[in-house]
């Protein structure tokens, strides 16, 4: 990490460094605006041609990281990061020429459907909440729903009529219907979860996060389909990507890695 | 392990709070201060009038005449509100970089600091403690003032503190005093002797996670604790340390919270949090 650091230093004087020195990558990933703010995308330029890929995993990780936040965008757009990244090395290498694809975030509480093959669906900071991501390979739709309370019941029902997403039952089965709506059928879906982490030493009363995941586990049990993949409880906060292309589902553990699912 | 000093040095590189803001979380402090104090104060002092004006009347607040003075401030939305928007204003600039090591983004500790003092300041309003509201308000929304300085250090050990974290069972703020000596909850309190706050909001400020048995029997930390683990287990404004911090049924348990009433703050936190990111564009 030291090292990194002083790469670091280096790199704010733009001098040249070694791309595929896992440290610098670990230590840039934790500082992207510190790595924009360095004016980056001149190295795309200055000759780094072998390190294309590790560019590319680099930027598209930073994307989706912070394309949430307005102040990004607007590095992104004044520093044409995108364009040049896009213009000049892609086309080079013969990478995907597919645009990077449109992010759309899924915030606390959203129900997002999609079927633009160049948009991906995030989910952003899954803490004791849970993110449930449904896919038909088929139609190519797919939806994601980000809630974070097991039950509407609970509540009073103005409550759960304002805000359907934030709860298990009724964000289900709108997040359902809605795939259903668009064509897709119930044999082909692809279902991955992801959240329920937990406070440590959260005692069964409070422990919210193990509830929500029974709840989306009795739910998929009542609609006779299966979780593909499932990435739940533990300490973490997690972020879960859906691509709506190619159906990849990422979950990024924060300080655990990643799992392509 | 870290050198303590440069630490304890890095509190001169955050940006000095506001006299005014400082005067209000020292009368805030104070039960029996008048409200009138606070207000003399904020109408008194030059240097927040243009801020609060333009504040007061942005599309925000949806005023049906324009807010010529602070004292028109005041009356049209109430002091309370007023308070609030001058506290933000003062200790914004410390929050809004963003800090290296916890792996969080531009404004994330801005944005979990201002949820989690106004989740508070309800919660403090829910629990009969609405004469300490500015207080509990002050106090969330400083809380995590030690990160903003201890990121740094983080950033060199977080490799050792994950390790404690996943592998050991510690809690963040434990491994984070285990590796480098100090956690960000003593380093605030340091901030707040620096900055010559009230012996309570240091209290509340180092306590905030409740490591020491006695204080879960303080009413005003334990809001502030519920306030901020709510925030975490909605997923806002936590990155790296994720939830690893320790929960305290006994905390809840003594505030009379069942589950369900846990669950109606998650969901009012919830419905707070779309409402505060609209107000955290004009602060």
């Amino acid at each position: 990490m030291r090292n990194a650091c002083e790469h670091g230093y280096l790199f704010g004087k733009r001098t040249p460094f070694d791309w595929e020195d896992p440290d610098l990558f670990k230590f840039l990933m934790y500082r992207p605006i510190l790595a924009i703010r360095c004016r980056i995308y001149t190295l795309i330029y200055s000759g780094c041609q072998k390190n294309v890929l590790v560019l590319k995993r680099f930027f598209l990780q930073l994307y989706t990281r912070l394309c949430r936040t307005s102040v990004f965008q607007k590095i992104i757009m004044e520093s044409g990061i995108k364009n040049s990244f896009k213009d000049h090395q892609m086309q080079d290498v013969n990478l995907s020429r597919r645009p990077i694809s449109v992010m759309t975030a899924v915030n606390f509480c959203e129900l997002k459907i999609s079927q633009n093959p160049n948009e991906t669906l995030v989910a952003f900071s899954i803490g004791s909440g849970m993110v449930v991501s449904i896919y038909d390979p088929v139609t190519k739709a797919g939806g994601v729903l980000n809630f974070v309370l097991p039950e509407s019941l609970t509540m009073l029902p103005e409550k759960a009529e304002r805000h359907p997403y934030m709860f298990a039952d009724t964000g289900l089965s709108a997040l359902l219907e809605a795939l259903l709506d668009s064509g897709a059928k119930t044999e082909n879906i692809k279902v991955v979860i992801a959240g329920g982490a937990q406070i440590m030493d959260q005692n069964a009363e409070f422990n919210i996060g193990l509830k929500n995941h029974q709840a989306v586990t009795a739910f998929f049990i009542n609609t006779n389909l299966s979780i593909a993949h499932e990435d739940i409880g533990g300490i973490s906060r997690r972020m879960l990507s859906l691509d709506i292309g190619s159906g990849c589902n990422v979950i990024q553990t924060l300080g655990r890695g990643e799992v392509q699912v | 392990m870290t050198n303590i000093d440069d630490i304890i040095n890095g509190i001169d590189t955050l940006k000095p709070i506001p006299p005014v803001a400082a005067q209000i979380m020292a009368l805030a402090e104070d039960e029996n201060s008048p409200t009138s104090d606070i207000a003399d104060l904020i109408i008194h002092d030059p240097s927040i009038t243009a801020s609060l004006l333009k504040i007061c009347n942005s599309a925000y607040f949806g005023l049906s005449r324009k807010v010529e003075s602070v004292r028109d401030a005041i009356t049209l939305l109430g002091l309370d509100q007023i308070v609030e928007l001058v506290l933000l204003n003062g200790t914004a600039e410390n929050f809004r970089d963003e800090p290296d090591g916890y792996g969080l983004g531009e404004g994330e500790l801005w944005h979990h600091a201002v949820l989690s003092a106004h989740v508070a300041k309800v919660l403090a309003g829910n629990h009969g403690l609405a004469n300490k509201k500015h207080l509990i308000f002050t106090a969330a929304l400083l809380k995590d003032i030690g990160k903003v300085i201890m990121g740094r250090f983080v950033a060199f050990s977080y490799e050792k503190i994950n390790i404690l974290v996943h592998s050991k069972g510690y809690s963040f703020n434990e491994a984070e005093k285990e590796i480098i000596g100090m956690n960000h909850e003593e380093l605030g309190a340091q901030v707040g002797k620096k900055w010559r706050f009230g012996d309570k909001l240091i209290y509340i400020i180092r306590n905030h996670h409740m490591a020491d048995e006695t204080c879960r029997n303080d009413p005003e930390t334990a809001l502030v604790y519920l306030a901020d683990i709510v925030c975490m287990m909605i997923g806002f404004g936590t990155s790296l340390d994720g939830l690893a911090y320790r929960f305290y049924g006994e905390v809840l348990d003594r505030m009379n919270l069942t589950e369900k009433d846990l669950q109606n703050v998650i969901f009012d936190t919830d419905e707070h949090r779309q409402k505060i990111e609209k107000l955290l564009n004009l602060v």
